[in-house]
């Protein structure tokens, strides 16, 4: 039944996710017109299109799981590899209205990463006014919603393979969190750590978050696997200058001891500006695996030799949305041989599909 | 009236009411003028041609689609739309691959309300079947491995309905 992929799309056009999963779990050929459907196109509002469910959601992003990396790089030589420009997951970072949904756990299907955006209240009402649909738990200690972290906790408690991005910078939230210990990835948002101390953009009131809860919490994260140190994209007050590191912020060796201590963590994903404390610290996540750079414009590949060579657990490098990487990701295959490290490292490039 | 000819020769003389249901042949039509005469359809074979001229004839009165009409359509609105009027759905009660060429001529021939019953009638027949179900619906053969299988089953399950 191979038909052209124009018109395999347009009767693609009538089926439901499920039902265009199914035709490409037949075989290669089918499999081969589908999968740039249900991995190219999922964007904001998509899910909505699935009959089953009646919810608005966005904020979709993430990777195909089978788009392969840019490079291989090895012992043996540089293979290169171009993939299918594929860069969807199902990653849901704001959703609405969560308490029905964890009602309701039968509403969202295939859900395999819950995530919540917890907005702050007074210091970002003008946030709060341009994005209410994307969360309606605003006021989280005045709007009563006490039963939701233990609902979510249990829910993630009884489906595993469900994961939660958290995105919050609200300390009593981090708490919550931290007390049901239910995190595998955590998004702290709007925060970055900065040669050893962790550096808090965007804070009108300094009290309410200090990075030392950032610490605390990431010391008994003991499940993290998966930590994404974000900006905030929509953020409205990201024109300001950042906040000077708090005097009372962890020093270096207490940064060192908190990344020492992640030892579930697997993924780290980070803007660039990391990398001055990737190459400070000296101190990694023992069995980091794999590290995500996000909003890379290039790939500057000394600066990454030497972060490389000291985590002796990593075996990938994504950079999403880089847009000179490729020359970059070409000069660290010939300096990363030349090494001789004799470690295949993968560096990955995502593109604009 | 125009001739029509299909790929093995055969002549169908139509109407031309009839065969301006084609957008390609309406166009070539225009640009031709009066004396069309024989216009080839060289990429159809006469028995499909034939069914195609009984869809368009039984349906040469109802308004053309306007030019890029299904561009403003929904994609959500698409999905809903698996409906098939009686006459058309029995229509294309015909074999999988008389069906599939009657979809390819009706892309061929820019007949879009065609294309479009054509392919909910695909689609009704993938809808609610498991990979299974599909692969003996259309004669598919499975060429996964049973790792493979697994892990594209793996890949896919957000979008299964649950």
């Amino acid at each position: 039944m191979l038909l052209p992929q124009e018109i395999f799309e347009q009767i693609a056009s009538h089926l439901t996710w499920a039902d265009l999963s199914r035709l490409s779990q037949t075989c290669w050929a089918l499999h081969e017109q589908a999968a740039p459907l249900l991995w190219n196109t999922i964007g904001p509002g998509h899910f909505a299109q699935t009959p089953s469910t009646v919810w608005d959601y966005h904020d979709l992003v993430g990777q195909h799981p089978t788009a392969r990396p840019t490079y291989t790089v090895s012992k043996t030589g540089l293979k290169l590899q171009l993939h299918g420009n594929y860069v969807r997951n199902i990653q849901i970072t704001s959703f609405e209205k969560p308490i029905l949904f964890l009602l309701d756990r039968q509403a969202i299907p295939g859900v395999n990463q819950i995530g919540v955006r917890f907005y702050g209240k007074k210091p970002y009402s003008d946030f709060n006014e341009r994005f209410e649909v994307g969360m309606k738990i605003k006021g989280w200690r005045n709007d009563v919603h006490v039963d939701f972290m233990p609902r979510l906790s249990r829910y993630l408690l009884e489906n595993p393979s469900v994961s939660l991005q958290l995105r919050t910078n609200d300390p009593t939230i981090l708490y919550e969190i931290l007390n049901h210990n239910v995190c595998s990835q955590v998004t702290l948002f709007d925060c970055q750590l900065v040669r050893g101390t962790v550096l808090f953009k965007n804070l009108i009131r300094p009290s309410v978050l200090k990075p030392i809860f950032i610490c605390q919490f990431l010391q008994r994260a003991t499940n993290l696997q998966t930590l994404r140190l974000a900006y905030d994209p929509y953020g409205v007050l990201l024109d300001e200058p950042p906040h000077p590191p708090f005097p009372l912020g962890p020093s270096e060796q207490d940064l060192a001891l908190v990344f020492s201590g992640l030892t579930s963590l697997q993924t780290l994903i980070c803007p660039p500006s990391m990398f001055s404390t990737l190459r400070d610290g000296a101190s990694y996540p023992p069995n980091m695996r794999r590290l995500i750079v996000e909003a890379a414009e290039n790939f500057n590949a000394a600066a990454y030799l030497p972060i490389v060579k000291s985590m002796p657990s990593l075996r990938r490098v994504d950079m999403v949305w880089g847009k000179n990487s490729v020359q970059g990701m070409a000069t660290f295959a010939q300096l990363w041989e030349a090494s001789g490290a004799g470690r295949m490292i993968e560096l990955w490039q995502y593109c604009e599909a | 009236m125009v001739t029509l000819v299909s790929s093995d020769g055969v002549s169908f003389n139509v109407d031309q009411k009839v065969a301006s249901r084609s957008a390609l042949i309406k166009n070539m039509m225009e640009d031709i003028g009066e004396d069309a005469g024989e216009i080839p359809v060289p990429n159809v074979s006469s028995n499909v041609l034939k069914k195609v001229i009984e869809y368009c004839t039984y349906h040469k009165d109802d308004p053309l689609p306007q030019s890029g009409e299904d561009e403003g359509t929904s994609a959500a609105d698409k999905k809903k739309s698996t409906v098939i009027d009686d006459w058309d759905y029995n229509f294309l009660q015909v074999d999988q691959e008389m069906l599939f060429e009657i979809i390819l001529t009706a892309n061929y021939l820019d007949i879009k309300p065609l294309l479009d019953v054509g392919c909910k009638t695909v689609a009704n027949m993938i809808k609610g079947k498991t990979p299974e179900e599909i692969r003996r619906t259309f004669n598919i053969a499975n060429d996964f491995t049973p790792e493979e299988e697994a892990q594209i089953r793996r890949e896919n399950e957000w979008a299964e309905d649950r």
